[in-house]
């Protein structure tokens, strides 16, 4: 696969949303699970031929000393980031005609912590799932298991 | 409490007998005395009266039954003087001197293990139940049970009888012959594990009894349900069934728990289970036949949310004495979106490529911490997204205690989270997360992380404890949960259940005596403003 890495982290000035303090938490799930204070959103444009341009933008919460980007296996260091402020990294993919999953994640560091969170998008042709024969097992209480067998 | 006194008058200390002028007829020592290292200072009359507590190895504390300071046998503990190791809750509980005097030491008996000091000095051995579970287990004719916590064998054959699964309620037992089906297969169940690693990577694969869950055999014709149990704790099993000899039949295992102790489903849909599904056999007499879950198959990591929600429910058990918790449903399936989350007796975990919540114990265990909020105490966590940065303070406690019980469930102080970019993990033993306004109000925002680290360190103990708490346990942190759930709250800090509620409740619980320790963690090394005033008294 013919995989062209052709843009890096903008450090200054790519879209530094304006936010000076904690940026308000998503209050959408209950009682959800510990996370990094950072957004991660993948977004992917066809360019036509088989390539695609996938952009991973990441977005501290909170002022982080060290934010590290990992998009598609590469891995950069873009040092301290204030509250708000994005950091984007875009690699073009080379398909071929198939489709396949792109990872991407970003990690913040603070003093000797470090969390990450991480994003996937599909691109290329539709994603077919693994052929898996279930059979429903009506169990002697009335409920059902769904029975997977190798 | 035995406590020996040894008085002395230090006469010279208020001027002697012969001291003239007005300062040497006043003491103005505080009512209750003070303390300076193991020596404790309160008046008589106008005279200050000394008395070195070192002398009996006993400490200069705050006396919660006389107010007053006074000197104590640190190992003089409820239940009894500590000389050699005793068990005591499940924890071998010692004897050693710091400082000058006596201070307990408290060891918690690992899982798998059990204090046991039947031999005349406490310590920590292997589980003899550890592998049974409730239900008991058969090993050919052979019943084992757990008997007042020992292993009972009882050989079947003895009475003519086989050994057979009967139903939830009774579990394996000794039955007549004709009471069973012809038929049987018997053997072991596990599943494919990849235990979260510090680092909050996954190790490599490595199988796992599927204790607890229910096990049965299938004709492969129908999908008729021949017979059914529970795989016991080490992941034995044995099903007894009719069948036609030879038709071919196959064992099932589904990641559920129908015992009242242990009420798990973990769910694939809306209304099924996931199964797994062994290679077909014909059906014969005797059969031995070993079902492992395979990573492949999509299924493991449902086994392993059930192994954690067993941890969970267990641990419920042995703490809060709840033998019948409310139902708990687990939803996971490979590449569920919907987020991870706990509401309403349901917890659901992501099982995305990017975050796949399957095999990530902690986070699993952080969620039923907000199970274990819900059905033994209390929470008012307003909910949302956190991160550890400074929050709510209900939303801090909530999620603090839940990642505390996560600890403490699998007794190593790391939270781990996998995910594709490798995933993260924290130790709140060695982390320090200090209020951000030391000299602030109760209500301030505080971090989640803060919340893990005092509970962790309040409930730690043993020899290589590095904070000074370490005269209670585990089991006494979580109690506070009974408090929550049934005291009145007092009107300071936030509204709601807070960490200022929870250190309320532990001074009612477990008495001043630990007011220094408890100050030490809480606002010496974490800076949190506490004022040590609760309705179980003030602390000196």
């Amino acid at each position: 696969m013919r995989v062209l890495l052709f843009l890096c982290v903008v450090l200054a000035g790519c879209d530094p949303a304006p936010t000076p303090a904690k940026a308000p938490a998503p209050r959408t799930a209950p009682h959800g699970k510990p996370t990094a204070a950072v957004e991660v959103r993948l977004d992917a444009v066809d360019r036509g031929g088989g390539d695609y341009d996938v952009t991973l933008t990441a977005t501290p919460t909170v002022a982080t000393d060290a934010l590290e980007l990992v998009l598609d296996g590469r891995k950069v260091a873009a040092g301290a980031v204030a509250a708000g402020e994005a950091r984007t990294m875009t690699t073009r993919i080379h398909l071929g005609g198939r489709g396949r999953e792109v990872l991407g994640s970003a990690a913040v560091g603070q003093g000797n912590r470090r969390r990450n969170r991480a994003a996937s998008t599909w691109i290329g042709a539709p994603q077919v799932a693994p052929a898996q024969t279930i059979t429903i097992i009506t169990m002697p209480d009335g409920s059902e298991v769904a029975e997977v067998r190798e | 409490m035995r406590r020996a006194l040894v008085l002395c008058l230090v006469l010279a200390a208020c001027g002697g007998d012969d001291a003239a002028g007005p300062d040497a007829e006043v003491c103005d020592l505080p009512a209750a005395g003070t303390c300076d290292g193991n020596v404790v200072s309160r008046c008589d009359g106008a005279e200050v009266v000394t008395q070195d507590c070192g002398e009996d190895l006993e400490a200069c504390v705050f006396l919660d039954d006389e107010q007053t300071f006074g000197c104590a046998d640190l190992c003089d503990l409820p239940g009894g003087p500590v000389d050699t190791p005793v068990c005591r809750d499940g924890a071998v509980v010692s004897c050693s001197e710091e400082d000058g005097h006596h201070v307990p030491v408290i060891v918690s008996c690992g899982v798998g293990t059990v204090c046991d000091d039947s031999n005349g000095a406490g310590a920590c051995v292997a589980d003899p139940c550890s592998g049974i579970g409730p239900q008991g287990k058969c090993a050919g004719e052979t019943f084992t049970a757990c008997v007042g916590g020992a292993a009972a064998e009882t050989d079947c054959t003895a009475t003519g009888d086989v050994c057979a699964y009967v139903d939830d309620a009774t579990g394996y037992a000794c039955v007549a012959p004709a009471t069973v089906g012809a038929m049987a297969v018997a053997g072991i169940a596990r599943y494919e594990d990849r235990a979260p690693q510090v680092s909050g990577a996954l190790a490599a694969i490595a199988p796992l009894p599927i204790r607890g869950a229910v096990i049965s055999v299938i004709r492969d014709t129908d999908s008729v349900v021949l017979d059914t149990a529970i795989v016991a704790d080490d992941g034995s099993y044995v099903l007894r069934y009719d069948a036609t000899l030879g038709e071919l039949v196959h064992v099932t295992a589904s990641s559920s728990s129908p015992l009242a102790i242990r009420p798990i489903r973990v769910r694939r849909t809306m209304t099924s289970t996931h199964g797994f599904g062994g290679a077909s056999f014909a059906a014969a007499t005797a059969t031995n036949f070993d079902l492992l879950v395979t990573d492949s198959s999509g299924t493991s990591e449902a086994f392993n949310l059930l192994d954690q929600a067993i941890i969970g429910m267990d641990t419920i058990r042995a703490v809060f004495d709840d033998a019948a918790p409310p139902q708990l449903t687990v939803r996971w399936a490979r590449g569920s979106n919907d987020g991870t989350y706990y509401g309403g007796n349901q917890i659901h975990l992501l099982g995305q490529t990017s975050d796949d919540d399957g095999y990530d114990d902690t986070v699993m265990l952080h969620e039923f911490g907000h199970y274990v909020e819900d059905v033994e105490g209390r929470s008012d966590n307003p909910g949302g997204g956190h991160d550890g940065s400074p929050d709510d303070p209900r939303l801090a406690w909530s999620e603090g205690f839940a990642t505390y019980f996560a600890m403490m469930a699998r007794g190593v102080p790391v939270y781990m989270d996998s995910n594709s970019g490798g995933g993260w993990g924290w130790n709140a033993d060695d982390s320090i997360t200090e209020a951000p306004m030391p000299t602030g109000p109760l209500d301030q925002l505080v971090s989640e992380d803060m919340i893990a680290e005092n509970l962790w360190d309040l409930g730690d103990a043993g020899l290589a404890d590095d904070d000074p708490m370490t005269s209670a346990g585990h089991t006494a942190v979580l109690q506070v949960q009974a408090h929550l759930r049934t005291g009145t709250l007092r009107e300071v800090g936030h509204d709601g259940v807070d960490l200022v509620d929870a250190l309320d409740g532990w001074f009612q619980q477990q008495g001043l005596s630990s007011c220094a320790p408890v100050r030490t963690v809480v606002t010496g090394i974490r800076k949190f403003p506490y004022d040590y005033a609760g309705p179980g008294g003030a602390c000196p």
